[in-house]
């Protein structure tokens, strides 16, 4: 059976309009899932830098040990943090995904309204995220050295700290868009009465 | 009225919902035939099956075994995205809970199927005012449906419902989340929208206001057709 249908036609600009409407109208709980997710990162960063920090200095203060620890139960905050932020997020919209069926939107469409409304929250809590955990790093840091010698080793390798921002957005954005492209997929996949039905 | 057409022929439709080891049998064997230009009522108590066979006509739930025919088109037949253009183009849908997009204003609520549809922005604002205007809220163009009593958020649905020019009009208890007067004007919107449009609709429900004005009732109970009246014979009956 073909009904010989025009292609469908859904321009990145409606998708970011209609994105950003959601933003702005749920803004209080765009808000939570986005400290949701600075919170995630912090954590990590702040984390990252501070064994980053140890280790150009060479301090021997007997935390060096632990830092391959540290670093490895900061990412797994990180994950959790996120995931479940933007899991819940996706969860409570199934009705949301039910009504965009009804009214004529492909699976595809009702994902990429999703993925662009996730990524802007990831980038956006990704950086934020990044700058105050870096700070942190550094701060705790202060006391540890003395100033002078802090500085000329941050500055001699800057490169490192914009790889280490670069990895904390690349780690928020990665996440973010799984964490939703997942459960959007599974409730664009159900049959509309199915999505309209669903309970939280 | 061009009454030799179809727009929906159902046959022998049957939809079992498995809950766990129990298989519930929703629709048991439905078969009937709709006019084109008819306004036609679903009856029966709840649990009679009306909602489901209000989801299967609308292409928004599959059936176990059975055929429906939407403007002669088999619609078991239809791939993911034909499927979706018929839920955009051919049906409009309208339901208990308005299900209306609570981000959006009334008019960004009624343009949306037109996003969908790929019609350019400065026809969909068109479009959508002529809509809003039509169903009575040329004044509540910018509102969210927060904004807007149950029977607005209704009409915004109706509106919504006709965007892109529909064959359909499927509507699942419109009025029961409403108070009689209200209802009565839903009624009465959706009856002159037949009449003026010529759009088939077709109402699951069970409001009593609605058998004055529809051309044939189904009556529905135990997932079976129980028996279809014309209005006239209806109305007969209520007076003898």
């Amino acid at each position: 059976m073909s009904l010989d249908l025009p292609d469908p036609h859904f321009s990145l600009g409606e998708v970011i309009y209609l994105s950003f409407a959601n933003i702005r109208r749920r803004f209080l709980r765009s808000v939570i899932t986005a400290l949701g997710i600075i919170l995630g990162i912090t954590f990590m960063a702040a984390l990252l830098t501070n064994s980053l920090i140890l280790g150009l200095m060479q301090a021997e203060t007997g935390v060096e040990a632990y830092q391959f620890w540290l670093v490895g139960i900061s990412l797994v905050v990180c994950f959790g943090g996120i995931t479940n932020s933007m899991l819940m997020a996706v969860n409570e919209r199934v009705k949301e995904i039910g009504v965009y069926k009804c009214i004529g939107g492909l699976d595809s469409h009702i994902i990429r309204l999703f993925i662009v409304e996730a990524l802007f929250l990831g980038a956006l809590g990704g950086t934020i995220g990044a700058i105050i955990g870096m700070g942190i790093g550094i701060l705790i840091n202060l006391n540890r050295f003395p100033i002078e010698d802090l500085t000329t080793q941050i500055a001699s390798s800057s490169f490192t700290f914009v790889l280490m921002f670069g990895l904390c957005l690349f780690i928020s954005l990665v996440l973010t868009a799984l964490a939703t492209f997942i459960p959007a997929r599974r409730a664009a996949n159900m049959s509309p009465a199915e999505a309209l039905r669903y309970e939280n | 009225m061009s009454l030799e057409e179809y727009v929906v022929e159902i046959a022998d439709v049957y939809k079992e919902y498995k809950m766990g080891k129990v298989t519930i049998p929703a629709l048991q064997g439905i078969s009937f035939k709709i006019y084109r230009e008819e306004y036609v009522s679903i009856m029966g108590p709840s649990g009679s099956g009306k909602s489901t066979l209000f989801n299967v006509i609308g292409g928004l739930d599959t059936v176990t075994s059975g055929e429906i025919y939407i403007d002669q088109v088999d619609i078991a037949e239809l791939d993911a995205y034909e499927l979706a253009w018929l839920r955009n183009r051919k049906i409009g849908y309208i339901f208990q809970t308005f299900n209306l997009l609570l981000a959006f204003t009334a008019q960004e609520n009624v343009e949306t199927p037109m996003v969908f549809a790929g019609r350019p922005r400065e026809e969909r604002r068109k479009r959508s005012r002529e809509i809003l205007e039509l169903v009575g809220l040329g004044d509540r163009l910018k509102n969210k449906p927060g904004q807007l009593s149950g029977g607005q958020q209704q009409r915004v649905a109706i509106a919504r419902a006709l965007a892109n020019d529909p064959a359909i009009v499927l509507a699942d208890e419109p009025t029961a989340n409403l108070d009689l007067v209200t209802g009565l004007e839903i009624i009465e919107l959706l009856r002159k929208l037949n009449e003026e449009q010529g759009t088939t609709i077709i109402t699951a429900t069970h409001d009593l206001k609605m058998i004055n004005i529809s051309d044939r009732i189904i009556w529905v109970r135990d997932g079976r057709v129980d028996r279809i009246e014309d209005r006239t014979d209806v109305q007969v009956s209520a007076i003898s």
